[in-house]
């Protein structure tokens, strides 16, 4: 063992040291990242179920419709202060109800935002009386 | 530095004392000299020359260790870019199955009023089908548009107040659902979530 060897050994380990804390530092950074998207995407699904099986439940009221409508559709301004009243959101979830041009039904928007999660996390679903047997069964010709 | 003039022929190989080996102790020699005037890595020449049993255990050492926090590092790293792809991977998988749920969605609030009566049939029943159906138009379950994106029927089977739907996006993302109707207006009242089906190639959408 001489001084040489020594010295190169140490700037050898105190490189591999260095690149090795790096990387370990770069991957705890992504799999903390990764583990707050996943919250975020089952927060999302949670909503989803939740919403459909609020429209599945018999609490849905009929006053969800818009009555003024020949078509069976949703209330807008109703379906949306229902929704937030009822429906499981947390502080980074938003949602956001837009008739559909179609006029099939009503599209709901989730977004879940983070510092961890650039861009947003979004789902978008089309939700119809129609599906859940909400339209006056005496419409029919 | 002579140290090379000093190094023992043992280390080379040879016996000085031997007559037989006189040819490769000149040869050792004329090496000897030559070495003096290479222009040789005097580290390399070190190693080259010095006794194994003091041969430096340092250096090995070290590019062990840090072969293993190198190959450490990347093998962590290779686990936490797998889980985000993983993720992601989940989340478009989210995506497709809700355009799939939309398209359930849309199917229902098609196949009401004069449509509704063609649910009683097989879809492939249904251009027969609908002279018993007036005023219902087949085309109309069987295609359309949501939210920018076109579906197709590939099958609608009926049984006594429910049916299977199997539905396919332009992409060729297929799924299938399961819809209870109303025994006397067949109207679709309820949907189950969606069953996601492995990818077929895509089906012309006239």
């Amino acid at each position: 063992m001489t001084l040489l060897e020594v010295v190169v050994s140490s700037v050898v380990l105190a490189g591999s040291s260095s690149a090795a804390l790096g990387v370990w530092n770069q991957s705890a950074t992504e799999l903390q990242r990764a583990t707050k998207l996943d919250a975020l995407s089952l927060q999302l699904e949670i909503v989803r179920i939740s919403t459909d099986r609020w429209l599945q439940s018999d609490a849905v009221a009929a006053d969800l419709l818009d009555s003024s409508s020949p078509d069976c559709r949703f209330n807008a301004e109703v379906l949306k202060a229902a929704a937030a009243d009822r429906l499981p959101l947390g502080s980074e979830v938003s949602m956001h109800w837009s008739a559909d041009s179609q006029g099939l039904g009503h599209w709901l928007e989730l977004s879940a935002t983070s510092q961890q999660s650039r861009p947003p996390l979004k789902r978008r679903l089309l939700f119809s009386p129609a599906a859940y047997g909400l339209c006056p069964r005496d419409e029919v010709g | 530095m002579n140290w090379i003039s000093s190094a023992s022929p043992l280390w080379l190989g040879f016996d000085e004392s031997k007559e037989d080996d006189s040819f490769f102790l000149n040869e050792a020699q004329t090496l000897r000299g030559m070495l003096h005037s290479a222009v040789m890595n005097p580290l390399h020449c070190q190693f080259l020359l010095r006794p194994r049993s003091q041969a430096g255990f340092v250096l090995p050492l070290a590019l062990t260790v840090s072969a293993v926090l190198l190959l450490g590092s990347a093998s962590i790293h290779t686990l936490s870019l797998q889980k985000r792809l993983r993720i992601h991977a989940s989340h478009h998988r989210q995506l497709g199955a809700d355009q799939l749920r939309s398209v359930a969605q849309s199917f229902a609030v098609t196949a009401r009023g004069l449509e509704a009566c063609l649910l009683q049939w097989p879809s492939l029943d249904w251009p027969g089908a609908a002279l018993d159906c007036p005023g219902s138009d087949p085309p109309k379950l069987s295609r359309g548009v949501v939210g920018e994106k076109r579906w197709s029927l590939l099958d609608w089977q009926p049984s006594t107040d429910r049916g299977q739907l199997k539905v396919q996006l332009a992409d060729g993302r297929t799924s299938s659902f399961l819809l209870v109707l109303d025994p006397l207006t067949f109207e679709v009242i309820e949907i189950s979530d969606v069953q996601l089906q492995a990818r077929v190639p895509q089906l012309e959408v006239e």
